[in-house]
């Protein structure tokens, strides 16, 4: 396989040299809730989340947290080199900006893993009954990192083809949930650096 | 309903359209056959090294003080390759530390068509790239989807990395979209025909990446890479 990535979970339990994770809390490709899960699992870690996207190395973003990232890094870095990474094992957030926090203190966040087959099963639900609210609410709710948007959009179009229907209007409904998912990741995308 | 007569007409014009798209098709599919790819411009600043016989390229920023180990950087997928660190990287080199980016198999100016574009020969690349620069040991950093080798090495060479740093970087399978390596692959599966395959019918002429980018060698470019990693 190209990229496996099944295996990386045992790898990064077994590793022995020090490990820097930091992570923008904004990221929508990864969530912020990874590292998180990356540090818990590998605790000779040094944790660092900063209010940032995932282009945050790239320099997008403000000029503080871009600094913020080197620095830290460097600073790691240097400890490593001189054998005194464990001295800065632990978490750091480098951020002041509201999100969806725990449900209950150390516990998972809304935002956290969610099975693909409870996100699939809510999905045909919604499909069955509402087919294009559903597709919206995929939407808003992928966008907002709450489910993977194409689990829950897959979910809805095929709730709504099973339901009785010929294969012309079947097509339409599918058609239709693509259409209103897009749609429904609208509001979501510019609620998501407010939440 | 049209008369008769219109009716006659717009089918007319419908035939003209298509015998135009066709003929738009096959212009611009006889036009990506013979230039469609074409290598990435040079780049200056960068330098290339045989490893297992194969072009890697790499940046390099720093090194002025030798008593810091260097610090290799693993980009994402898709991107620039290691264009994508210039900023980062040179601001981590300011202490004096050596710091160099490598593109990955299939990136910038590396080897485009290799066997395998897995974690593992990426991981093997860096092994390979250290013992041809003569590098005993070295920190790794990798961004997205350079945190696959970066793991890894840190993992299996931990003799000769020094640390290892995930830069929003990812990971475990639950952190992949649904979770699931199952699902995942079914999922980009069919994106990898839709991102694939309708590019081929559309007469864009290049304008849409070159085919080796959207195509057969996984790895070669987001669409490929997705396949298997929808995270970049």
């Amino acid at each position: 396989m190209d990229c496996d990535q099944r295996g990386l979970e045992s790898s990064l339990t077994k590793l022995e040299v020090p490990l820097f994770i930091i992570h923008g809390k904004h990221d929508p490709l990864i969530p912020s809730w990874v590292a998180q899960e990356h540090h818990r699992l590998q605790p000779r870690s040094r944790l660092v989340i900063l209010d940032g996207s995932h282009f945050f190395p790239f320099g997008f973003g403000t000029r503080e947290n871009f600094a913020i990232a080197y620095q830290e890094m460097s600073r790691f870095l240097a400890a490593a080199d001189r054998g005194a990474a464990s001295r800065l094992y632990g978490q750091r957030n480098e951020t002041g900006r509201k999100n969806l926090r725990a449900v209950w203190n150390g516990g998972p966040s809304l935002r956290g893993y969610k099975p693909w087959w409870l996100v699939g099963l809510a999905g045909m639900a919604l499909g069955f009954f509402t087919p294009r609210s559903g597709g919206v609410l995929a939407g808003l709710a992928g966008a907002l990192l709450f489910i993977d948007f194409l689990t829950g959009l897959g979910g809805v179009i095929l709730g709504g083809l099973i339901k009785r229907g010929d294969s012309r209007t079947r097509f339409h409904k599918a058609a239709a949930v693509v259409l209103f998912g897009i749609l429904g990741t609208i509001p979501g995308a510019l609620l998501l650096p407010v939440l | 309903m049209p008369r008769p007569q219109f009716r006659e007409e717009i089918k007319r014009w419908g035939y003209l359209i298509l015998f135009l798209y066709v003929v738009l098709v096959i212009v611009s599919q006889l036009y990506l056959h013979d230039w469609g790819d074409r290598d990435p411009p040079p780049d200056r600043d960068k330098k290339i090294v045989q490893v297992d016989g194969k072009d890697l390229a790499y940046l390099e920023w720093g090194g002025v003080d030798r008593t810091r180990a260097p610090l290799i950087l693993l980009h994402g997928s898709p991107g620039r390759g290691a264009a994508d660190w210039k900023k980062f990287g040179a601001e981590i080199a300011s202490s004096g530390r050596r710091v160099i980016a490598i593109d990955r198999w299939g990136f910038g100016h590396s080897e485009r068509k290799v066997d395998d574009y897995s974690f593992e020969a990426d991981r093997k690349a860096v092994i390979g790239f250290m013992d041809k620069l003569g590098i005993q040991k070295a920190h790794v950093g990798g961004w997205s989807y350079g945190g696959g080798p970066a793991i890894l090495l840190g993992e299996m060479n931990r003799d000769r990395i020094a640390s290892v740093s995930l830069i929003a970087a990812m990971g475990i399978q639950k952190s992949e979209g649904s979770g699931s390596h199952m699902v995942e692959h079914w999922k980009y599966s069919l994106l990898y025909v839709v991102s694939t395959w309708i590019p081929e019918a559309i007469p864009h002429f290049g304008l849409l990446g070159s085919r080796s980018a959207a195509g057969p060698s996984p790895g070669t470019s987001w669409t490929a890479t997705n396949v298997a990693s929808n995270q970049a």
